[in-house]
């Protein structure tokens, strides 16, 4: 590192600099746009978990918030109301939303009905504002989410049905403290005053509420020590408590998984970055290795006279990296534009210096890194090595080099560790990154290797002679081709896992399957509701009872016990607290579901009750096959639920498949036929509509007459999907669209280094008796195929990818999506024709004479 | 008694193509007394330039030694080898290897610069050596903007900007039209009159290699007179 403090390393590389400014310009432009991105999403994540921090207890909308699906025990609020100066109440729960000014139209919503002095810390931003207050005056007045009043078309002023109540929309909800826009994209809110859920007539038994308290602590309070009196209580009554610490972990939990992913996708920009000014100088370097022998024969150390090209990249890698810092300081302001619907709270973006400093050490060590391999390279020629002009730096041997690309190896997972939550997940994400880029310029090299290899011999001369020239000497086309092949791949897997998902969605939808399910049913209520379906010309195609149960034991050892030795478990040994403390839903058949199957044991579909009341048998249940996994339970294993307060003695008869994106109720626990018929339970419905018409006559008939019916639309899903996925492709393609510009100028960059050589041997052409034309259409074919190799290499790992999506996760076929191949080969070839021919257009320019003059 | 500045004892210079071996020096002694002027002459291919190359320490003998300035290049490092031609040899290609991007006044500078010397002393020196050889009206002009003759010029001012003990020159005027090409050998032998240098010459032109005071005649790789 000496030569770092050597003035005449630093003279000579700024002296040599001068002749190549608009080249060095483009070699920083590569990295400046990986620093930017990663800067700008550094910045924004540091603002963002500044402002969580302050606005901590907003997050969670009090010190501590109280929850269960049933009623709290008095004593348990009463004991932490002792330690509060206020408290409110919230209970939320599905229901069908009836908009009566908009022709009676209704969909599925959040009903939230909360007390006045909600939330404790925090406020309800509204349009108009104020909109919150008249909740509690008396006006009869709900607040509703934005995305409902936009879908029925709605005013303040208009009217909103819940159950039996009529309700005055006072205005739209702008943000509600703690939580994002993509909540109310699942189920769109609607706060309606705590005092009128009775009226609306929909609590009734078996009603899924999630009943909520938040408190504001005393100043002072030991919370320590009421955490531990609420832990006691959150096994024997089931409850859950979150303190502002659980939530702000939860939150950065979440962010940090975010942030992880984006940041990578912009580290993407800076690797091809690097890729693309390591491939730029070592043509520079090539050009470089006269001057690098005559400094040798001058006097000069191999040290020196490397140091200057070192220097040179240093200096890039500087300016790269304050450049992209810069500018992605400024590109921070922007971002809460693409990214505040995942936030929960409102980010003003302010200037990190740690944000800046990070993106000139990355600018600075990507380039040297990346820059190595040539500098070695040189480092190691000898002068006379240097003075034969046949010599190319690629040819030169180093033992460095697989050092250096492990260095690059190492920097990836690193950043990518550092940047998760948990170092496992980087080091898999990094990898996986690693691996794409590894295997997308595996493609590069074999598609270029196969089309040199098969050449066909019958193309006309100028076609030839083009593909020909991507493989001259220092063309770079591998780096052009890897370049514009991450873009390519980048927005088509991103395409594709979309298409994918949503495919899966809508496949629910296909054949005779169910697309609308009617749950919150009464027992009473089921004739009449398929009264109601015949009257629409419906069929019931199911109808299916729930019963509500808890988990008691598990082989004898109680839920409590379970629980406590789970804590001295490694993480992966326990049984999660989930499963031990859910509520389980479910049903009684004596048949499988379509869409489920059996994988080992045997379904029972009946057993004799009197059996089981008199304790001669245990009941054989069906348990899903990824529960027995989670909670490590084998065929045979002995469990009680509590129903009631009766004990039910089960165990596993048999393990079942469950097809969880069936439009269908599935259920982790199903048993036997009949067992369950006296007990107090709830029925969902499912049936098939065939327009979307049909869907709204159906739900305006159901909610009209029997108002606590919910409906759910399984078109709805589809669009809230589609809307969801739509958002966060924004957010993926604006950080995509920074390695797809770094390509372009890696291209450019690439078409421009070579632009010398073009010209040279269209002059030789001309010399010999070429067109002009002919001239043109060889450059035509040398751009248009290299667009071809780059759009095919991206598209083809993009479709691989997909199929193992598809293949191993979605366990579903999918047949080839064109779009993406015509698009891209579309796009790339315009794009890398229209650049081509900009940069070539010396060839037309200068005159063959003018050529061949500067050339000697 | 003369003082010996360069000594080549058993040259031998064999390249492996891997198809085969080409013995392109074969056992060549001489030596060279400070001071004087010698030409290496032969005909293409005899070893000339690869016997320049390793009298001057850019490449190494496959056998033999070569003693310059009082040192043994064989015990030399190739970056030690660098700093002795840096304070003690100057060169002067046929092509003229002036560096691209530097102009004639940083051309000239530069071997002085890399002994660490800077300021104002050596660019007057180099001034004044740029206008010895008549270019003291284009030191700012880069290579590409100087004829060949000129840039050979910036060379001669190169080589002797070092005070060097011994310059090696090869075939200086090869590529050069004849005119320019006398004028070049005026101004070359005049300056190494001028600083007392010896000249050690590679040429294929013999009424060249007649202004010298010996002359070394090489043909396939070995001394012929």
């Amino acid at each position: 590192m000496g030569f770092l403090f050597d003035k005449w390393i630093w003279k000579m590389a700024w002296r040599d600099g001068r002749a190549h400014r608009a080249r060095f310009l483009l070699f920083v432009s590569c990295i400046c746009l990986g620093v930017t991105a990663l800067v700008a999403l550094r910045a924004f994540g540091t603002s963002v978990r500044e402002t969580l921090m302050s606005q901590s207890r907003s997050l969670l909308g009090g010190d501590l918030v109280v929850k269960s699906r049933q009623p709290h025990p008095p004593e348990l609020i009463q004991r932490v109301k002792e330690e509060s100066v206020a408290d409110v109440k919230e209970w939320r729960f599905a229901s069908m939303g009836k908009f009566p000014d908009s022709g009676d139209q209704s969909r599925l919503v959040q009903i939230r009905g909360v007390e006045n002095g909600f939330p404790l810390y925090g406020k309800v931003e509204t349009e108009p504002a104020g909109a919150v207050e008249k909740l509690f005056n008396g006006s009869n007045s709900v607040v509703v989410d934005e995305s409902l009043m936009l879908q029925f078309g709605s005013k303040p002023g208009d009217r909103l049905t819940v159950g039996n109540k009529e309700f005055i929309i006072a205005g739209y909800l702008k943000s509600l403290p703690g939580e994002s826009f993509m909540v109310s994209q699942l189920a769109p809110r609607v706060l309606i005053p705590f005092s009128e859920i009775e009226k609306t007539g929909l609590i009734k038994f078996g009603s899924r509420v999630r009943y909520r308290h938040y408190f504001k602590y005393k100043p002072g309070v030991k919370e320590e020590l009421l955490k531990r009196d609420l832990k006691d209580a959150e096994n024997e009554h089931g409850i859950s408590f979150e303190t502002v610490d659980d939530r702000q972990e939860a939150v950065d939990r979440t962010l940090n998984n975010l942030f992880h992913f984006l940041n990578l996708v912009a580290f993407i920009a800076l690797i091809l970055g690097g890729i693309g000014i390591g491939s730029a100088i070592r043509v520079h370097i090539s050009s470089k290795l006269k001057n690098a022998a005559i400094l040798r024969c001058l006097g000069a150390s191999k040290k020196r006279a490397a140091g200057i090209y070192i220097v040179q990249s240093l200096g890039m890698g500087l300016v790269g990296g304050i450049m992209g810092s810069t500018l992605g300081s400024v590109l921070a302001e922007y971002l809460p534009a693409i990214l505040n619907n995942f936030l929960p709270v409102d980010v003003e973006v302010n200037l990190s210096v740690s944000a800046i400093l990070l993106g000139i050490g990355l600018g600075v060590i990507i380039t040297l890194l990346f820059s190595l391999t040539p500098l070695l390279k040189l480092s190691e020629m000898t002068a006379s090595d240097s003075l034969r002009s046949s010599l190319d730096v690629s040819q030169v041997k180093t033992k460095w080099v697989w050092c250096v690309w492990l260095a690059i190896i190492a920097l990836i997972l690193t950043f990518s560790a550092m940047n998760a939550h948990k170092v496992w997940v980087g080091l898999a994400m990094g990898g996986a990154l690693i691996f794409s880029i590894g295997m997308l310029i595996f493609m590069a090299w074999l598609l270029m290797f196969l089309v040199k290899k098969f050449i066909p011999d019958m193309l006309p001369f100028v076609w030839r002679q083009g593909l020909k020239n991507l493989y001259r000497p220092q063309n770079q086309t591998l780096t052009a081709v890897v370049s514009l092949g991450i873009g390519t791949f980048m927005i088509g897997i991103l395409y594709l896992s979309q298409e994918n998902l949503l495919a899966q969605v809508k496949a629910a939808e296909e054949g005779n399957s169910p697309n609308m399910v009617l749950f919150d049913i009464q027992i009473d209520q089921v004739e009449g509701l398929k009264n109601v379906l015949k009257e629409q010309n419906l069929e019931a195609i199911d109808t299916v009872p729930i019963v509500s149960m808890k988990l008691k034991k598990i082989n004898g050892k109680g839920v409590q016990e379970i629980r406590e030795i789970n804590e001295k478990l490694p993480r992966e040994e326990r049984i999660p607290n989930w499963t031990l403390r859910r509520s389980y839903r479910s049903t009684y058949r004596d048949h499988l579901s379509p869409g489920e199957k059996i994988l080992q044991g045997q379904f029972v579909p009946k057993i004799n009750l009197q059996d089981v009341m008199d304790g001669k048998t245990k009941v054989p249940i069906s348990m899903e096959d990824g529960i027995m996994d989670e909670m490590k339970l084998t065929l045979g294993d002995e469990l009680i639920f509590d129903l009631g307060g009766i004990e039910i003695p089960c165990y596993i008869a048999s393990r079942r498949y469950v097809e969880w994106m069936k439009m269908r109720p599935n259920f982790f626990v199903v048993f036997p036929g009949g067992l369950f018929d006296q007990a107090p339970q709830m029925i969902v419905m499912v049936t098939k509509t065939e327009s979307s018409q049909e869907s709204a006559d159906l739900q305006k008939a159901v909610t009209t007459k029997f108002a606590n019916i919910s409906v759910l639309d399984l078109s709805l899903v589809v669009k809230t999907v589609q809307s969801m996925l739509d958002k966060v492709n924004i957010a993926v393609q604006v950080m995509a669209a920074f390695s797809i510009l770094t390509g372009l100028i890696i291209l450019i960059s690439s078409l421009h280094l070579s632009q010398l050589q073009r010209m040279k041997d269209n002059t030789l052409l001309k010399v010999l008796g070429s067109s002009r034309k002919q001239v043109t259409k060889i450059m035509f074919s040398e751009f248009f195929f290299l667009a071809l190799l780059g759009a095919n290499a991206g598209t083809v790992l993009a479709y691989l990818g997909n199929y193992c999506l598809s293949e191993f996760i979605f366990e579903r076929h999918m047949p080839l999506n064109w779009k993406v191949l015509v698009m891209s080969n579309v796009i790339l070839c315009s794009l890398t024709l229209a650049i081509g021919f900009l940069i070539s257009r010396k060839t037309y320019i200068k005159t063959s004479l003018e050529v061949l003059r500067s050339e000697s | 008694m003369s003082e010996t500045i360069l000594e080549a004892r058993s040259i031998k210079r064999t390249y492996d193509t891997g198809y085969h071996k080409l013995d392109v020096l074969k056992n060549v002694n001489f030596e060279i007394n400070r001071g004087e002027t010698v030409s290496i002459v032969g005909p293409s291919g005899s070893g000339k330039s690869t016997l320049l190359g390793i009298t001057a320490g850019l490449d190494e003998p496959t056998g033999g030694e070569i003693f310059l300035c009082g040192s043994s290049l064989s015990g030399l490092s190739e970056d030690d080898r660098a700093l002795l031609r840096g304070k003690k040899v100057g060169f002067i290609f046929q092509s003229f290897q002036l560096l691209a991007t530097l102009t004639a006044l940083e051309n000239v500078m530069v071997p002085l610069e890399l002994l660490g010397k800077n300021g104002k002393d050596i660019e007057n020196r180099a001034k004044e050596l740029l206008t010895d050889v008549g270019l003291g009206d284009r030191l700012d002009h880069y290579p590409s903007q100087l004829s060949g003759g000129e840039q050979q010029r910036v060379a001669i001012a190169r080589a002797f900007i070092n005070d060097p003990e011994i310059l090696f020159a090869d075939e200086p005027t090869g590529n050069l039209d004849r005119e320019t090409g006398q004028h070049i050998e005026e101004q070359l032998f005049a300056m190494n009159k001028k600083y007392g240098t010896t000249l050690i010459l590679v040429t294929h032109d013999n009424e060249l290699a007649e202004k010298t005071e010996r002359v070394i005649r090489l043909k396939g790789g070995e001394i012929v007179q």
